[in-house]
């Protein structure tokens, strides 16, 4: 089977094969990296409208993951990404779903997800192929920050 | 062509769950390695750690996870 090469691809991916979206994602995330760094095939990748599931944790994750990569990688953040059907989750999601790691969940999940109730890492698509030329966000747990997280403030992200 | 150790690779994975993902697929990986290598305890899981990163210090995410993480294998291996 193809890998999905857009956003909208992943949704019918769901559709059909419910257990397949985590993979399908990550298979995602991959194709989204190997553009890097032709903004414009990002672009692509990210506008084509995707059908809601009506499956609010799968339609957030959608919506967050359409959102966060135009704002992680500076391009335009896809309209469809505001619907209604984005937004629908009523409890708050932690991925991964660990009570330990509650308390930095919250601190760290980008807006994207944190908008939808969903509570995440600060890099949450991490990837073997993220680019290797492109820094990863963090953010300090301890203070005063190692020396080698004190070299890289750009790297990191504002609490 | 040498195949890398499974305590290894353990220790690898403890180092990796330092990136916190959606998928969480290190975490999985780990539970499965340490129940190869029959590491149930949190202490057990340090030592692997320490036994190839000796100057390093197990990620806070690792550390905050490693209870539930043992107690994961503990189930795994019944």
């Amino acid at each position: 089977m193809f890998r999905p090469q857009t956003l909208a691809e992943v949704a019918q991916r769901a559709r059909e094969a419910p257990s397949e979206f985590s993979v399908s994602l990550s298979e995602f995330a991959d194709e989204f990296y190997l553009d890097h760094p032709d903004k414009d095939a990002q672009q692509r990748r990210i506008d084509p409208v995707p059908e809601p599931l009506g499956e609010p944790l799968t339609d957030a994750l959608i919506g967050a993951v359409g959102e966060h990569l135009a704002q992680r990688w500076g391009l335009r953040v896809p309209n469809w990404t505001h619907r209604p059907d984005h937004f629908a989750l009523e409890e708050p999601y932690f991925l991964p779903d660990s009570k330990a790691l509650r308390r930095v969940l919250i601190v760290e999940s980008p807006p994207a997800f944190r908008s939808r109730l969903i509570f995440t890492g600060v890099e949450p698509l991490d990837r073997a192929r993220f680019p290797k030329d492109a820094a990863r966000a963090r953010v300090p747990l301890d203070w005063p920050p190692p020396p080698d997280e004190e070299a890289e403030p750009a790297a990191m992200l504002p609490i | 062509m040498t195949a890398a150790k499974p305590s290894y690779i353990l220790a690898m994975k403890l180092k990796a769950l330092e990136r916190t993902t959606i998928d969480d697929r290190d975490y999985d990986d780990a539970v499965n390695l340490g129940a190869e290598c029959g590491v149930p305890t949190a202490e057990g899981l340090r030592e692997v750690f320490q036994q190839f990163f000796p100057d390093e210090e197990l990620p806070p995410k690792a550390k905050m996870r490693l209870e539930a993480f043992a107690e994961a294998i503990r189930v795994k291996l019944g």
